[in-house]
């Protein structure tokens, strides 16, 4: 299960490669330009997987604290 | 005195008395003064990680950027977020062997791991230069926003004394529990402000946020 932990390279590449692909005003969501939001989304979701990460990976096993 | 005025004057008083009140009823030793024993929970540490890192460089530097740059800007968000996730996989591993060798800083990990004083010295001394021009800039910071909310009625430089004074008298009565009581009262005035100016400027002189990016 320590596989897991590779779920934390999808942060960097949304963040460091995915501009090249989303670097566009339209469609805006919320308000925001698609670029923003799409940094919006990947704050969250960036949190959401490092939480699935801390709850699979067996190195927060032994840790009582 | 004015309004803003005043609310600086209650923010230093209450970042003062925290900081005091944080040491009430505890033998402080350098354990307790450094790492409050390590018996911060996630909670509080979270708070505190965030009362260190958004500092007046949030409201002035990066609104600022934003402001007279745009998209660039947007570095911030993603440097913050990246941070973090390195830091699941550095940070926890540091804190076990600090607990397990009964570290207190950074230099005393460098100095355990290479089994040599001179790395720990020279990652103080590093420490320390470096804290300099980052002490210099959060002073001039502190010291604008002081004399902007205060219409001139306290300047920059007498703002900048009073800073430097109350800084330290709460750090080293109370050590880190005074800055992490701190930091909470700062995290909870920080977001205030933020989601009440992110929310409210928009709405108010453009009539939204769509609205706001669209006029610019």
């Amino acid at each position: 299960m320590r596989m897991i932990r590779a779920l934390a390279l999808l942060p960097f590449a949304a963040m460091l490669i995915g501009p090249f692909f989303v670097n566009r005003v339209e469609p805006t969501i919320l308000g925001m330009p698609f670029l923003l939001a799409w940094f919006a989304a990947w704050i969250v979701l960036s949190a959401a997987i490092m939480a699935i990460i801390f709850r699979f990976d067996p190195a927060n096993r032994d840790d009582p604290s | 005195m004015n309004g803003a005025l005043a609310g600086i004057a209650v923010a230093a008083l209450l970042a003062l008395g925290l900081g005091f009140l944080a040491r009430r009823g505890r033998q402080m030793g350098l354990g307790q003064w450094t790492v409050a024993g390590r018996s911060f929970g996630a909670p509080l540490v979270f708070l505190l990680m965030a009362g260190e890192i958004y500092t007046t460089f949030t409201f002035l530097g990066g609104s600022g950027f934003a402001y007279g740059r745009g998209g660039p800007v947007y570095y911030i968000l993603c440097y913050g977020t990246l941070a973090y996730v390195m830091s699941y996989f550095v940070l926890p591993p540091i804190w076990r062997y600090a607990r397990d060798h009964g570290l207190y800083s950074q230099a005393d990990f460098f100095a355990g791991k290479y089994q040599s004083r001179w790395p720990g010295a020279l990652v103080s001394l590093v420490g320390i230069a470096a804290l300099i021009p980052y002490l210099v800039l959060q002073f001039k910071g502190l010291g604008i926003i002081v004399e902007a909310a205060g219409y001139g009625a306290i300047g920059a430089t007498p703002a900048v004394w009073i800073g430097a004074a109350v800084a330290p008298a709460y750090v080293m009565v109370s050590g880190v529990r005074g800055s992490a009581w701190t930091a909470v009262a700062k995290d909870v005035m920080i977001l205030v402000v933020v989601v009440f100016l992110g929310i409210y400027f928009p709405l108010h002189y453009y009539g939204g946020l769509g609205a706001m990016f669209a006029a610019t």
